[in-house]
């Protein structure tokens, strides 16, 4: 990944904030209801099991009250927003098959560079459809598969139904339901058994139309003692309108598997980014989030595992960082319906010039699962006065043999820390910034390196100008 | 124990007073006020209230704070709202015996007011307290007698139009007691005050004012008890609490409720500039206890502290919300609350610091501990921060478990039989809360019943 690649809010209208003048060969009229999702399906030639799925979620969709806690999602205008824009009619197997001005974007993220470096395979989504979609052959070779989600319901229907809206149905949430309504790009990843992906799988999302909602639904199934690291990052330009992101991401663990599923979130401060995402693990299998929240207008993101058999584990890591005008609502949710299960969850949230970062969390212990063990570690830091910073954990705990604890602090730098960084003659900004990044390093440390050295530079960078 | 001597032949009083919740109309309320000899603008309070109260539903589940608690069976158009008066005591030994083994003797307090249904029955006070100007009536001689004080400080802190309970409680408020401390006044016993009820079906609205002026110092006990008279029994309380500059109060709070009482609470206290408040919490008893305990610290230096323990059993229904607000800086809060649960007992703890923008160097702590005793019990606990300042330290921990393998294997290596070595353990987790009630004769009775439920 190129240096730029991951800077949070310093310098996010250069690196990030451009939009590119593309004439997409398909966008639906603004606004949602039936004919809009109906033909969302037709344009992507789909059975017709998939076309009433859809247009049964629009119904839970309207039904579904707005959540009435967490950010204000009372200012998004559902009828503005175009649901399905296609850049181009052919997805690249190379880059080369890219339409040039869709690759520039890719090639200014710096995606086909980092593909050749570190990654197993790469899938790129601009707006509503994939562009580009390419694994190693030697992955392919073993049974690996690695789609866009449209794709594998066309080439794989039997395994995708078998699984799709499994995890998450459409009537879990308002947003799910849109989701599903009105689905578009993702990924898909299947692998086999015992087969162990050594290098991560990384998609990129790039919003890059005003008004766009993008709705990728991700679906990933890991069979019995395998695994795999799945990488997602996300941009977009800078509007003066509201954009909204709101995913699906399911995920199948199976026996002794297991997942970890990073998630470098950095859309402009225009983006509504409501995203509902959800594992089960079974037996003696681990999935783990890292999940680092850093751009957004709003964000409400609470990846979840659900401990399904015994010996699962749950591990969650999220970083939220809060800048001016922003509001991470973060955390994640453990819900240990299995004897012998897990977790681990580890937040640390940084609020900065006015912005507002938390933690929201559940552990639920369910009637019957008994031996569940679960600590949940919560830290919080303000950068000034005019932040503000959130904790809400929820412990459900209906089994008595169990050993569940939370601890959360909230604190500024320590004056102390800063003092003694000072007096070696380390600038205050520089100080500040180092103190910050060895806050969030428990999470860094388990980035692939790439992103933690970014990640490092860019919280100096954020650092710079921000305290004195 | 709340039996009086002379129990009431009728349940349904004559003719203009209200009977039951549900035909209740202005008049009625009305004639509440009148009975009570209050002065018009107690009983236009009630009017504008109960008027409130009208409008106001009952929250419901989709009220974040009543999700995991559902009243919606609660048949409140049948609940008695009021009785024919219990006559007065002459003393304490006037009292029902229940009652007395619950008061103890006379030198552990300066005052006892007992409260049985919606009277004022007994109102027993240390000659000291008149010297040294403290008052400790009935809210309606108050307001005769001193309706300044009255006017200042009921309905100050807990508005009736926060909720359908608060409006109710306002509106049909029984007998409340006021308690006000003048500024360097000392109370060195506490001042006791029992709320007992013994009529079924009936809904008791109890009101406690406590206010220290500044520099003042008091100890307070409140306690709820019944016997578990037959039918439903509902309580709707508000406690208002004012601790003055640099004043210091103690107070102890005990749900001693038989299992039929359902609980809806409100106690809130004010905290001033170097002021400390320092708050003991025991609940034991009722059905379903929905509580709020809320601490505002709204002055430079102000100190709240709350130690509370809770032990269900049964099919008990405990629901507490706490809130440590720190509205200026500079202030400390503490809050330990502990609970443990049998049977299908079900707890929910909900607590919130919140710390205001400009409210720096505060500091607050809040941790919420819970042994689950049995694999039908459930506990819920949600402790969350809401911080506005950057200078600060808040910390938070919760945690769920069990009683320690390691602990009772070391008791029971040293010849103890299970039961008694877990009892011991239990009884040792509750033992800092309950070294804190400041009646030697009420501590011993918590500590027995407590004993007693973790026993069982």
């Amino acid at each position: 990944m190129t240096e730029q690649s991951l800077d949070i809010r310093e310098g996010y209208k250069e690196k990030y904030g451009f939009h590119d003048d593309i004439a997409p060969v398909f966008k639906s009229r603004r606004g949602l209801d039936k004919d809009v999702v109906s033909e969302i399906s037709a344009m992507k030639g789909e059975p017709a099991w998939m076309r009433d799925f859809r247009l049964k979620a629009l119904e839970q969709f309207e039904k579904k009250p707005l959540p009435n806690w967490g950010g204000n999602v009372g200012e998004i205008d559902f009828q503005n927003i175009f649901y399905y824009l296609k850049p181009t009619d052919e997805q690249g197997k190379n880059w080369d098959d890219v339409p040039a001005d869709i690759k520039r974007t890719f090639d200014k993220l710096g995606i086909p560079e980092a593909e050749q470096k570190f990654l197993s395979g790469v899938g790129a989504q601009y707006d509503s459809e994939t562009v580009y979609h390419k694994i190693k052959e030697d992955l392919a070779n073993k049974g690996v598969i690695f789609l866009d989600t449209g794709s594998a319901l066309e080439q794989h229907p039997e395994l995708f139904k078998q699984y799709f809206g499994t995890i998450i149905p459409p009537s879990d949430n308002k947003f799910a339901a849109l989701n599903s309504a009105v689905w578009s790009g993702g990924s898909f990843i299947y692998v086999p058994k015992g087969v162990k992906v050594d290098l991560p799988l990384q998609a990129y999302f790039r919003i890059n139309a005003q008004n766009m909602g993008q709705f990728e639904r991700t679906l990933i199934i890991v069979d019995e003692g395998a695994f795999v690291h799945y990488v997602e990052g996300c941009t977009a330009p800078i509007y003066a309108s509201d954009s909204l992101h709101a995913a699906v991401v399911e995920i199948i663990v199976k026996k002794g598997a297991r997942c970890r599923y990073t998630t470098i979130q950095n859309w402009s401060n225009n983006v509504f980014n409501l995203v509902t995402k959800r594992a089960a693990a079974y037996q003696d299998a681990t999935m783990e989030w890292v999940d680092a929240n850093l751009g957004s207008k709003l964000t409400m993101n609470y990846p979840s595992v659900y401990m399904m058999e015994p010996g699962a584990h749950a591990e969650i890591l999220s970083i939220a960082f809060a800048g001016k005008g922003q509001h991470q609502d973060a955390g994640g949710k453990c819900v240990h319906a299995a004897s012998n299960t897990t977790s681990n969850v580890v937040s640390k949230s940084i609020s900065k010039d006015g912005g507002r970062a938390g933690y929201r969390g559940l552990v639920k212990v369910a009637k019957g699962a008994i031996n569940c063990k679960s600590t949940v570690r919560c830290d919080a830091l303000l950068l000034d006065e005019d932040s503000r910073s959130d904790t809400y954990p929820y412990m459900e705990i209906e089994e008595d043999k169990v050993s569940i604890g939370h601890e959360a602090t909230v604190s500024k730098i320590g004056d102390e820390q800063l003092f003694y960084l000072m007096s070696r003659g380390i600038p205050e900004a520089e100080a500040a910034g180092m103190i910050v990044s060895g806050f969030i390093e428990p999470i860094t440390k388990e980035l692939p390196m790439e992103y933690a050295v970014e990640m490092n530079r860019l919280i100096q960078l954020q650092m710079e100008g921000s305290v004195g | 124990m709340a039996r009086t001597e002379n129990p009431a032949t009728t349940l349904e009083p004559a003719s203009a007073l209200p009977g039951r919740l549900g035909g209740l109309t202005d008049a009625g309320v009305s004639a509440l006020a009148a009975r009570a000899e209050e002065p018009a603008f107690l009983a236009e309070r009630r009017a504008r209230a109960w008027a409130f109260s009208q409008k106001t539903p009952f929250p419901t589940r989709l009220e974040e704070l009543w999700r995991r608690t559902d009243i919606s069976g609660l048949k409140w158009d049948a609940l008695l709202i009021d009785r024919e008066s219990h006559p007065v005591a002459r003393s304490v030994a006037d009292l029902p015996a229940e009652l007395r083994a619950e008061i103890g003797p006379a030198d552990e307090r300066s005052a006892l007011v007992v409260v049985l249904d919606a009277d004022v029955v007994l109102l027993d006070r240390d000659g000291s307290l008149a010297r040294a100007g403290v008052t400790v009536l009935s809210i309606a001689q108050a307001a005769r007698e001193k309706p300044e004080l009255v006017q200042r400080l009921v309905g100050a802190s807990v508005r009736y139009d926060e909720s359908r309970f608060t409006a109710l409680n306002a509106a049909l408020r029984s007998e409340g007691v006021l308690i006000h401390v003048p500024a360097g006044a000392v109370v060195e016993k506490p001042i006791r005050v029992l709320i007992a009820r013994g009529t079924p079906d009936l809904a008791i609205f109890p009101h406690l004012v406590v206010a220290l002026e500044k520099g003042a110092k008091a100890t307070v006990i409140e306690e709820y008890v019944s016997s578990g008279e037959p039918g439903v029994a509902v309580v709707v309380p508000v406690t208002e609490i004012t601790v003055g500059e640099a004043a210091d109060l103690h107070l102890a709070t005990l749900n001693h409720w038989a299992g039929n009482v359902y609980h809806f609470g409100v106690e809130r206290a004010r905290i001033g500039r170097d002021a400390r408040f320092h708050w003991t919490f025991a609940a034991l008893g009722g059905k379903l206890v929905k509580s709020d305990m809320e601490l505002h610290l709204e002055g430079e230096g102000a100190e709240g502290k709350f130690s509370g323990c809770y032990f269900g059993n049964e099919s008990q229904h405990f629901d507490f919300h706490t809130f440590q607000n720190h509205v200026v800086g500079n202030t400390t809060s503490d809050l330990l609350f502990k609970g443990a649960l049998r049977g299908r007992a079900r707890t929910i703890y909900q607590g919130l610091i919140r710390v205001h923008k400009n409210a720096q160097r505060s500091d607050a702590y809040q941790a919420n501990r819970n042994l689950i005793l049995s694999d039908k019990a459930r506990a819920d606990s949600i402790p969350s921060l809401e911080i506005e300042a950057n200078d600060v330290r808040c910390t938070h921990g919760a945690t769920v478990g069990q009683v320690d393998d390691e602990q009772l294997f070391y008791l029971m290596a040293r010849g103890l039989a299970k039961p008694d070595a877990e009892r011991l353990i239990i009884s040792g987790f509750f033992e800092p809360v309950l070294e804190r009630i400041p009646s030697p004769t009420l501590r011993a009775l918590v500590t027995e019943a407590m004993d007693q439920k973790a026993g069982r």
